[in-house]
């Protein structure tokens, strides 16, 4: 009943985004903001033609290897600086540094030290991913219950109990979160940085069409990725609520 | 039935430092007392006294910085020893496990096999009154009932002495009489040597064989009063006049401790 439930609020959500998304091209005009239908019909033929299938592929492929290493390094990283004060207060600030510095300002280092091409993508969707679930998985080991850690004592859990049986169910939700923040900011990393310096791409296509004013092409790019990054998310926040309640 | 154990605390003192390295708190000083095996104590005294510090050392959780504390003859000294089992005040039930589960957590990896663990959880369960909520999540249960998870989990260990940092205290009223109840039963059942650190006269007037009352920090105990109740006990023990002698000797102690540690 329940999940039949959220299922009708999800259909209803994405009608209503249907519903504005037609009012809207109607006001504008359809050559500024086509239509859902039109988009539709031009996502199909996009589908079929090679030179976009390579275009998702590039940056599927890129997009993977970031968040891999984002979702890794992220943690790897937090848990030295939730788990060592001294590495954490060492070296956290710098992440705090990275969360608040407009990245895209930071392409330009990146590819003088990566080059035009795939590195450079996924190291800008690295620096977009990793430090979110660094600081969040940092931040789930320090407020683990003082009241479970004295409890694991008592319990005489040996480190590999505490650290699997405890440590990690507890924090569990949090990292789920993190996981979450790290898919959309990976996407975001690779595709900007597709849009600026790259010869292939999702990103590198949408450009190319905004030069072109592809509006129908643009709008299709956007409904993919719409689509894929709110589709993740909602399967990672799901977990993450299985995992609380 | 688990066997019971004595406890001996002496000249146990503890200092603890101020963050940023200014200065330190003396939190106990000087605390000497021996618990028979097998007997109910009771902890008081008033706010910051050094009660938790206490059961901390008590536990193996904290080396005391002075003294020595044993446990059937042998030291403890900063690491928990087998045969202790600690509740404390806050809820520590693991929220991402059933009520089954928390109660089986401590058994797992100790060698123990399946059917062995069952039994010890059925019965803990039991024991307890949690029988029908085996699967229940932690969430799904009263403050009262958490509370209840958590002392099955440290029944099924067997300890030899059960050590309660105010267990009842984030329960209502009438829930803690009946807590209490609980608590006698499993003492006299198990056999176990109980140490509880309450902040309720009536409460370790109506459970304890002895209470100590602690002073204001630095804690110490100022005087033992021993209530002398057969160990078959029941609530008609409230309605004992011994039972209002017993209070207001605590209270007597107590009151001027706990203006002491109001700075009056």
């Amino acid at each position: 009943m329940k999940r039949a439930q959220t299922w009708l609020d999800g259909a209803a959500v994405i009608v209503a985004i249907l519903l504005a998304w037609q009012f809207l091209s109607l006001i504008v005009g359809a050559h500024v903001l086509p239509p859902p239908r039109a988009t539709a019909g031009r996502l199909v033929t996009l589908v079929g033609e090679p030179r976009f299938l390579a275009d998702l592929a590039s940056t599927a492929e890129a997009y993977v290897i970031a968040l891999a290493i984002g979702m890794a390094g992220g943690l790897v990283l937090g848990v030295a600086f939730g788990g060592w004060r001294l590495i954490g207060d060492s070296f956290e600030p710098f992440m705090h540094l990275l969360v608040a510095t407009p990245k895209v300002t930071l392409y330009p280092v990146i590819l003088l030290l990566f080059g035009l091409g795939d590195s450079a993508k996924i190291a800008f969707g690295v620096l977009h991913a990793l430090p979110p679930v660094a600081i969040m998985t940092a931040n789930a080991i320090r407020t683990v219950r003082p009241v479970h850690r004295k409890t694991a004592l008592t319990l005489r859990l040996s480190p590999t109990a505490y650290a699997t049986r405890l440590l990690v169910p507890a924090v569990l939700p949090d990292i789920l979160g993190a996981f979450r923040v790290c898919f959309a900011q990976a996407l975001l990393g690779v595709l900007v940085g597709e849009m600026f310096a790259s010869t292939r791409g999702l990103g590198h296509l949408l450009m190319a069409s905004i030069g072109v004013d592809d509006n129908p092409t643009i709008l299709a790019i956007v409904a993919i990725v719409f689509v894929f990054a709110g589709g993740g998310s909602a399967a990672l926040l799901a977990a993450a609520s299985r995992r609380k309640s | 039935m688990a066997a019971s154990a004595s406890v001996v605390l002496d000249g146990v003192g503890h200092v603890f430092p101020v963050a940023g390295g200014r200065g330190a708190v003396r939190a106990l000083e000087q605390v000497s007392l021996t618990i028979a095996g097998g007997e109910f104590f009771a902890i008081i005294g008033p706010s910051g006294c050094g009660k938790s510090t206490l059961l901390d050392i008590l536990a193996g959780l904290l080396a005391p910085g002075e003294g020595r504390v044993t446990f059937d003859g042998a030291e403890i000294r900063g690491t928990v020893p087998d045969g202790i089992g600690v509740v404390f005040q806050d809820d520590a039930s693991f929220p991402w496990l059933s009520v089954w589960d928390n109660v089986a957590f401590g058994l797992r990896g100790r060698g123990l096999d399946k059917s062995e663990i069952a039994g010890r959880v059925g019965a803990a369960l039991d024991f307890m009154g949690l029988k029908e909520f085996a699967r229940h999540r932690p969430a799904q249960l009263s403050g009262g009932m958490r509370q209840r998870v958590c002392i099955a989990r440290t029944l099924v260990l067997r300890p030899r002495l059960f050590l309660l940092d105010e267990p009842f205290a984030a329960l209502d009223q009438q829930t803690r009489l009946l807590m209490g109840y609980e608590l006698l039963r499993l003492w006299r059942e198990t056999g176990a040597t109980v140490v509880l650190v309450t902040h309720s006269l009536d409460e370790a007037a109506m459970l304890a064989d002895r209470i100590g009352v602690m002073s204001s920090r630095p804690g110490r105990f100022i005087e033992t009063v021993a209530t002398e109740w057969p160990r078959e006990r029941s609530s008609q023990i409230l309605t004992d006049p011994r039972f209002g002698d017993v209070t207001s000797r605590l209270w007597e102690k107590l009151r001027a401790e706990s203006l002491r540690a109001m700075g009056r």
